[in-house]
C-alpha cells in the first residue's frame, strides 16, 4: 500500500506541476506596447539673487578676441568660447564669506566629451592641468517608442539635449561631488577661465553664498500655510525609471532585467528595456533626472523599487534634487541598502516614517546624484593609510629586497628610525577607521575586517620587529586587500525599476514576486530559451543588399556595434548586415568557403595570412581609399600592405609607452630617463635600494605569434630602429640582422637581462602599484587599468614617451613598434561594392569616436579603446594632455611589415635571446646563426607563394 | 565468394544493423581521415588551392633537411620508451597495491590516483606557478628560502631542465585509463585460482603475481599497453602548456607539436600529414611488439 501511495502522490504532484507548467505559458501575454508622450525640454533658468559677471562684461581674453553673439538660443549678448580661449571677469563680492560658482552655458556641438576648462582666482590657478574642472553635457533619449528587432526592444539612440544649462562647479575628483567653495573677501576679484577641451556659448558666472539645505523638520514647518496645505488621498504614481528626462552622460542607458516578473514592463523571452542605472551609474557626480506630475497641491512621498545588489554589505549614496534644489539636508545622503534582490525604498526617517515633500501642482523634476556619501571621510582616509603604508613597505623593501635572507638579522627597526612608533599611530588610525566603518554601515563588514586584520598584523610587527621581513609577504596581500575593498566601496551601482509618487496613506507597492509567480515565470523564461536565438545579431529580413559582418568581440562590444549600425548605417545606406560574434575561426572559416563578407577587429597576422594566401580583397582599388588615408599615422598601413596592395584598415595601434613613479623619483633625485643611457645611469640607484626597472618581454607563444604579428612582444624591433636600422630590407626578401647596428641593438637588449639583471618575468601592474618596480614600459593599455584600479597611488604617477637614443643632432630617436587589429573585405564576399560602404562608414572618425565611447561608458575606462583613426582619437575620453603625450609617442611609431614567414622572425629572436641570457653564448654568433633561420624561412615562404620564381 | 558475403551478410543482418552506427562513425571519422592524411602526406597542400602531387619530397625534407624533426623524434622515442614503460608499470603496481584495500578505501584511492587524469589540463597554470622562472615561484622560493640556491633557475626556458620537468608533469598524470582497466583487470580474476596456487605451492607474492595474476589479465594487460602508447606517442598539451610553443631550442618538442607548428601555423597540410603518418606508423609497430612481449608473461 505504501508504495502504491508514493507512486500515486508522485504522479499527482507531476501532472500538477505540468499543469500548472503549461497553465503558466499559456496565460502570459504582454500587456499592449506603452506609449509615453515626448518630453518637452525647457532651459534651465538664470538664477535671480547671488553675483553674476554677464558674458558681455568680460575682460578681452589673453589669447584671441572674444566672439560675441547678439543673441543665440533665446539669450541676448553672449560669448562664444573655444578650445584654448581664455575670458576674464571682474566681479565685486560685498561681503567676506564662502561662494559657490555656478555657470550658465549651451555646449556646442563636438566629440560629446565634457567640457574641460581651468579656473583662476585672483591669477591664481585652482587646479593644475591634469585635474581640470568639467562641464558635464547633458543627454537624452530618442523620443517616441523604442524600436525592436526581433520582437527585442532596441537600447534609444542618445541625443544631446541642446539647452541652456546652469551648473554648479565641483571639485575634480572630489569624492563626495560636492560643490567647489571659494573664499572670498569682501571687494574686487578677478575670475579667469581657460578652455582646455570642447566649445561652448556662455552666459554668465554666477557667485552665490553657500547656503545649507535645512533640516526636514525645519522643512516640514516652513512650508506655506497656503489653501493646497494638506496631505492628498489615495494618490498614487509611477514614473518608470528607465524612461529619464535627462541624465549626464550618454552612457546611462536603459538595461534590461528579466530576473523578476515584478519588474515592469515584463516579457519572461524576449528583451525589454525595464530599468535604468547599475554597474554603469556608478561614478560620483553622475545623475539621471526625471519628470512627473502631481494633481494637486499638497504634501507627497517619494519611493523607489530599486536593486543593489553589488557593493556588498555596504549601502549606496544618492543626492536627490527637487526641481534643481536639494530640498532638506537628509536628502544630501540618501541610503541604498544591500540586498539580493529587488527591494521599495521609501524616503524616510530610520523609524520608517516616510518623508513627506510639498509639491504644487503640476509638473516636477527629481534628479539623483551619485555621491559617496557618509564613506566619502573613511574612503579618504583609508586611501591616504594605505598609501603611507606602501611608503613604509617600500623602505622595508630598500633594505630587505622582495626576498629577504631567513638566516639574516635586518635589524629593521633600527635601521628605519620611528619605523615602530609609525606602525603603532597606523594601527591606531586603522582601528578607529574600523570603528567609524561599523558605525556608519551598522554592522560589521569586510571593510571594517579587512582594516583590523592590518591593525592586529602592525601590533604584532611592533611586539617582534625581528619577523617583519619574513612576513612582509603577507602585509603586502593585507594591503591589498584594502586597497580592493576601497575600490569596491567606491563605487555606487544602483538600478532602478522605476520611482513612485503617493498621497502620504497610500501601500508600498510589492518588492518582489511571490514563490507561484516566480515559478511561472522561470517555467515561461524556459520553455521560451528553446525559441530564442541569443547569440544572434543578425538583420531585420532576407533583404536584397545584406552584408555579412564577423567580430572578434565580447557580447557588449557587440551589441554597442550593433546599435551604431541600426541607428546610423542601415537607415543611411538600406544596406542590411548580418553581424555576428566568432572568435579565432575565421582562417579556418575561410578555408572552408564559410568566411563572412567581412571581418572587424581581425588580428593583424590573421589578416595577412589570408591576405598573402589570395583570400582578400585589396582595399587601394576602392574609390575613397587615398582619402581615408591620410587620416592614419604614415606607416599605419605598412603590416597590411603585400606585394603592392593594401588589404586592410587599421582600427587600433597599440604601442610602448614608459610609466613611472613621480614620489619614488622624487624621493631617490632621480629623473625619468630620456635615452637608454639614462636608464642605466639610473639602474644602480633603484637597484641599490632592491628596486627594479620593467622592461617589456612576452613569452613565445607561436599561435599568438601567428595572429598578433611582431609589435610589442619584447624591446629588440624598437632598438633596432633606434639604432637606425630596421626588421625587414626594403624588398622584404630578408632581414637586415646581419647589419652590425642590428647587433648592436641585440647586444644592448640582451645586456640589460645579462649584465644589468632585469627581471624577465613580472606582473607589470602589481609591481609598480607596490613601487617594487617605480619604472615600467609597457604598452598604454596600464594606463587604464592603473586609473581604474589602483586609487591608492593616484596622481603619483605619469605616463611618458620611451627613453630613445640620442641623434647627432641632440633630438631623440624614440622609435617604436606597435600592434594592432584592423578590418578586412574577403575576396568571396557576394557584393564587394556594398562591403566597401560598410567599411568606410565603419572607419569614419565619427563612427570610430562614438563606438570608443560607447564602448567606455559601458564597460567604464577598462574598455576604452584608442582608434588608429587620428581624426577620431581627438574625440576620445583621452584628455588633451593625456593625448598629447600619446601622440609624440605615436608619431615616432615605425610599423613592421608582415611578410609570408613572419611570424619566424620572432621566434627566433627569441630564440636567440634565451640562448644568450640563459646559456650565456655569444650574442654575435648567436643572433647571425638565428638569422640563418629566418632567412630560409622567408625564402622558402616566398617561394612557396610565388614571389621569386 | 560475393554471394557467401552476401549470405552471411542476410544471415546475420541484425548484428550488422546493430553495429552499423559505430562503424559509421568509426569509417568516417577514423579510418578515412588516416587514408587521407597518407594521401595527402604525398602532396603540397595550403588549404586553399587544391592539393598538388609531389611524390616522396615530403619525406625526404622530414628526414633529410629538418633538424627539428630530430629533436621531436628524439624527445618523442624517449616519451615513449622510458616514461610511457615507467608509467605503465608504475599504473600496475599501485593498481595491484590498491586491490588489497577494503572496499570503500579502495574505491577513494582509485579516485584519488585518476584524479590528475581529469583535472589535467585545468592543472597547468599550478604547475607553471610551481616552476615560475622568478623568486615568486613556488619551487624558486622554496630552493631559495632553504639555501639550496642564490637565483632563481627558469625551470621551464632552460632547455636542460625543461624535459626532466615535462617527465615528472607527465607522470604525474599518467594513471589514466590503463589504471582502471587494471584496477578492473584485478577484480575479475577468480580467486579459487590463488587458492589452487597455494596447493601447487606458490611461494610468494611475486610468484602469484607472475603465475597466475598477470597471465589472467592479459586482455587488461594489452588494452593498457595500447592506451599508454597511444598516449606517449601523442604528448603535446604539456608541452605546449608548459614549455611554452615552441619550447626554447625545441627542447620540449614532441612529434605532435612539430605537426602542429607545420599544420596549424604555416598551413602546410601536406608535410603535416607525412609526418602524422610516420607517427602512425610507430605506433602501430611498437603495439605489435608490446602485444608479442605481453602474451609471453606467465611463461
Amino acid at each position: 500500500v505504501g508504495r502504491k501511495g508514493i507512486f500515486v502522490l508522485t504522479g499527482a504532484c507531476f501532472s500538477l506541476f505540468l499543469a500548472f507548467s503549461v497553465y503558466s505559458i499559456f496565460t502570459f501575454s504582454e500587456q499592449g506596447p506603452r506609449f509615453d508622450k515626448d518630453f518637452i525640454y525647457v532651459n534651465e533658468e538664470r538664477p535671480e539673487t547671488g553675483i553674476l559677471a554677464e558674458a558681455k562684461n568680460a575682460v578681452k581674453g589673453i589669447n584671441n578676441d572674444i566672439r560675441f553673439h547678439e543673441i543665440w538660443e533665446g539669450r541676448t549678448k553672449v560669448i562664444e568660447l573655444k578650445e584654448g580661449d581664455t575670458a576674464e571677469w571682474e566681479v565685486e563680492v560685498p561681503e567676506t564669506g564662502n561662494y559657490e560658482l555656478s555657470i550658465g552655458y549651451y555646449p556646442l556641438e563636438g566629440s560629446g566629451q565634457d567640457i574641460e576648462f581651468l579656473l583662476a582666482l585672483d591669477g591664481h590657478f585652482i587646479e593644475d592641468d591634469t585635474r581640470p574642472f568639467r562641464l558635464n553635457r547633458v543627454w537624452k533619449d530618442e523620443q517616441g517608442p523604442l524600436k525592436r528587432h526581433n520582437g527585442n526592444d532596441l537600447r534609444p539612440k542618445q541625443l544631446e539635449a541642446k539647452l541652456w544649462l546652469n551648473q554648479k562647479l565641483a571639485e575634480p575628483d572630489d569624492l563626495r561631488g560636492e560643490p567647489l567653495r571659494l573664499e572670498l573677501t569682501k571687494g574686487k576679484h578677478r575670475l579667469f577661465i581657460h578652455l582646455l577641451r570642447e566649445s561652448m556659448i556662455l552666459d554668465y558666472l554666477h557667485l552665490s553664498k553657500v547656503r545649507e539645505p535645512v533640516e526636514y523638520a525645519v522643512y516640514r514647518s516652513n512650508a506655506p500655510k497656503s489653501a493646497g496645505f494638506k496631505e492628498q488621498d489615495e494618490f498614487f504614481k509611477v514614473v518608470q525609471a528607465e524612461r529619464p528626462y535627462l541624465k549626464s552622460s550618454s552612457g546611462l542607458l536603459p538595461s534590461a532585467d528579466r530576473t523578476s516578473p515584478v519588474t515592469t514592463p515584463y516579457h519572461p523571452v524576449k528583451i525589454r528595456m525595464n530599468t535604468i542605472g547599475g554597474s554603469n551609474w556608478d561614478v560620483v557626480g553622475q545623475w539621471i533626472s526625471w519628470k512627473f506630475e502631481v494633481p494637486e497641491t499638497g504634501w507627497y512621498k517619494i519611493g523607489f523599487r530599486y536593486r543593489q545588489n553589488k557593493s556588498k554589505g555596504l549601502f549606496v549614496s544618492r543626492t536627490i534634487y527637487v526641481d534643481g534644489n536639494i530640498p532638506f539636508l537628509e536628502m544630501k545622503h540618501v541610503r541604498f541598502p544591500y540586498g539580493l534582490s529587488w527591494q521599495i525604498k521609501e524616503l524616510g526617517d530610520e523609524t520608517g516614517k516616510p518623508y513627506l515633500f510639498y509639491l504644487t501642482k503640476g509638473s516636477h523634476e527629481i534628479k539623483m546624484q551619485v555621491t559617496l556619501g557618509e564613506l566619502a571621510d573613511s574612503v579618504q582616509n583609508i586611501q591616504e593609510i594605505i598609501y603611507e603604508l606602501n611608503r613604509i613597505y617600500l623602505k622595508i623593501i630598500m633594505i630587505t629586497g622582495v626576498t629577504p635572507d631567513p638566516y639574516r638579522d635586518y635589524d629593521i627597526d633600527k635601521s628605519i628610525p620611528d619605523l615602530l612608533s609609525d606602525f603603532s599611530n597606523f594601527s591606531n588610525r586603522l582601528k578607529d577607521e574600523a570603528a567609524r566603518l561599523d558605525q556608519i554601515t551598522g554592522q560589521n563588514n569586510v571593510g571594517s575586517r579587512s582594516l583590523r586584520i592590518l591593525a592586529r598584523q602592525l601590533d604584532s610587527f611592533i611586539d617582534r620587529p625581528d619577523t617583519i621581513p619574513m612576513r612582509l609577504k603577507s602585509f603586502k596581500t593585507n594591503m591589498t586587500g584594502l586597497a580592493d575593498w576601497l575600490l569596491n566601496a567606491k563605487s555606487q551601482p544602483l538600478e532602478l525599476d522605476y520611482l513612485y509618487f503617493a498621497s502620504p496613506n497610500a501601500a508600498a507597492p510589492q518588492a518582489e514576486a511571490n514563490f507561484l509567480e516566480q515559478a511561472a515565470h522561470e517555467i515561461r523564461a524556459f520553455a521560451g530559451s528553446f525559441l530564442e536565438n541569443y547569440a544572434s545579431f543578425s538583420g531585420n529580413a532576407q533583404d536584397e543588399r545584406s552584408i555579412e559582418v564577423w567580430v572578434g568581440l565580447g557580447r557588449d562590444q557587440a551589441y554597442v556595434l550593433r546599435r551604431l549600425i541600426e541607428e546610423s548605417f542601415t537607415p543611411e545606406t538600406g544596406i542590411d548586415v548580418h553581424l555576428n560574434l566568432v572568435d579565432n575561426s575565421l582562417v579556418v572559416a575561410v578555408m572552408a568557403g564559410k568566411g563572412p563578407d567581412i571581418s572587424l577587429l581581425t588580428k593583424r597576422g590573421e589578416a595577412m595570412n589570408l591576405a598573402i594566401r589570395g583570400a582578400l580583397e585589396p582595399l587601394d582599388r576602392f574609390e575613397g581609399f587615398e582619402d581615408l588615408q591620410t587620416q592614419y599615422m604614415p606607416t599605419a598601413f605598412v603590416p597590411y600592405q603585400y606585394r603592392g596592395h593594401t588589404y586592410a584598415i587599421p582600427e587600433e595601434q597599440e604601442f610602448f609607452m614608459m610609466f613611472y613613479r613621480e614620489d619614488i623619483f622624487g624621493n631617490l633625485g632621480l629623473e625619468p630617463p630620456q635615452t637608454w643611457e639614462d636608464v642605466l645611469r639610473i639602474a644602480p640607484v633603484l637597484q641599490n635600494n632592491n628596486m627594479q626597472i620593467g622592461l617589456p618581454y612576452e613569452n613565445l607563444d607561436a599561435f599568438q605569434l601567428l595572429d598578433r604579428g611582431m609589435g610589442t612582444l619584447n624591446l629588440f624591433p624598437t632598438l633596432l630602429m633606434q639604432n637606425g636600422s630596421a626588421v625587414y630590407n626594403a624588398d622584404h626578401t630578408a632581414t637586415r640582422f646581419d647589419e652590425p647596428s642590428a647587433f648592436q641593438a641585440f647586444k644592448q637588449w640582451t645586456d640589460f637581462y645579462r649584465l644589468y639583471d632585469f627581471p624577465l618575468y613580472k606582473d607589470d601592474f602589481n609591481r609598480f602599484r607596490t613601487g617594487e618596480m617605480p619604472i615600467v614600459i609597457t604598452s598604454y593599455k596600464l594606463y587604464n587599468r592603473l586609473v581604474r584600479a589602483a586609487p591608492e597611488i593616484a596622481g603619483m604617477w605619469k605616463m611618458v614617451p620611451i627613453p630613445g637614443v640620442r641623434n647627432n643632432d641632440g633630438t631623440i630617436n624614440r622609435s617604436v613598434d606597435a600592434t594592432g587589429t584592423a578590418s578586412i573585405i574577403l575576396k568571396d564576399a557576394s557584393n564587394k561594392e556594398d562591403a566597401w560602404i560598410f567599411l568606410k562608414w565603419w572607419n569614419r572618425p565619427e563612427i570610430q569616436a562614438q563606438f570608443a565611447r560607447d564602448l567606455e561608458s559601458e564597460m567604464g575606462i577598462l574598455g576604452r579603446r584608442t582608434p588608429a583613426n587620428l581624426e577620431a582619437f581627438r574625440y576620445t575620453s583621452w584628455s588633451r594632455k593625456e593625448q598629447a603625450v600619446l601622440l609624440e609617442q605615436w608619431k615616432a611609431v615605425r610599423e613592421i611589415p608582415e611578410l609570408p614567414g613572419g611570424y619566424y622572425t620572432s621566434r627566433n629572436i627569441d630564440n636567440a635571446f634565451r640562448d644568450v641570457v640563459f646559456q650565456g653564448e655569444n650574442p654575435r654568433e648567436t643572433i647571425y646563426f638565428w638569422n640563418k633561420q629566418i632567412n630560409e624561412e622567408i625564402r622558402r615562404k616566398r617561394y612557396e607563394f610565388g614571389v621569386d620564381e | 565468394m560475393n554471394k557467401g558475403i552476401v549470405r552471411e551478410f542476410k544471415k546475420k543482418k541484425e548484428s550488422y544493423l546493430l553495429m552499423a552506427p559505430y562503424m559509421v562513425f568509426f569509417l568516417v571519422f577514423t579510418l578515412f581521415p588516416v587514408i587521407l592524411s597518407v594521401i595527402l602526406g604525398f602532396t603540397y597542400y595550403n588549404m586553399i588551392d587544391p592539393p598538388r602531387f609531389i611524390g616522396w619530397y615530403n619525406y625526404v625534407r622530414l628526414f633529410l633537411d629538418d633538424d627539428i624533426f630530430l629533436i621531436a623524434l628524439k624527445n618523442t622515442l624517449f616519451f615513449a620508451f622510458v616514461t610511457g614503460p615507467i608509467s605503465y608499470v608504475l599504473s600496475f603496481f599501485v593498481a595491484w597495491m590498491i586491490n588489497d584495500l577494503p572496499r570503500t578505501l579502495r574505491s577513494v584511492a582509485t579516485s584519488v590516483f585518476y584524479l590528475p587524469t581529469i583535472v589535467g589540463v585545468s592543472v597547468y597554470p599550478m604547475w607553471r606557478l610551481i616552476f615560475s622562472p622568478d623568486e615568486y615561484g613556488y619551487l624558486n622560493g622554496l630552493l631559495i628560502r632553504w639555501g639550496l640556491i642564490r637565483d632563481p633557475v627558469a625551470w621551464l626556458v632552460d632547455p636542460d631542465k625543461v624535459l626532466i620537468i615535462l617527465i615528472i608533469v607527465q607522470l604525474w598524470m599518467s594513471l589514466g585509463i590503463s589504471f582502471l582497466a587494471f584496477v578492473a583487470g584485478l577484480q575479475t580474476i577468480d580467486k579459487s585460482l590463488y587458492e589452487a596456487g597455494v596447493m601447487d605451492g606458490i611461494k610468494n607474492r611475486f610468484q602469484e603475481l607472475w603465475y597466475i595474476t598477470l597471465p589472467s589479465m592479459i586482455p587488461q594487460l594489452v588494452f593498457g599497453a595500447v592506451m599508454q602508447i597511444v598516449v606517449s606517442f601523442s604528448v603535446a598539451d604539456v608541452s605546449i602548456h608548459l614549455a611554452g610553443f615552441p619550447s626554447t631550442e625545441y627542447a620540449g618538442e614532441t612529434m605532435v607539436t612539430h605537426i602542429m607548428d607545420y599544420g596549424s601555423i604555416r598551413y602546410e597540410m601536406g608535410y603535416a600529414s607525412a609526418m602524422a603518418v610516420v607517427v602512425f606508423l610507430m605506433m602501430v609497430f611498437t603495439n605489435r611488439v608490446v602485444s608479442k612481449l605481453l602474451h609471453k608473461v606467465g611463461t
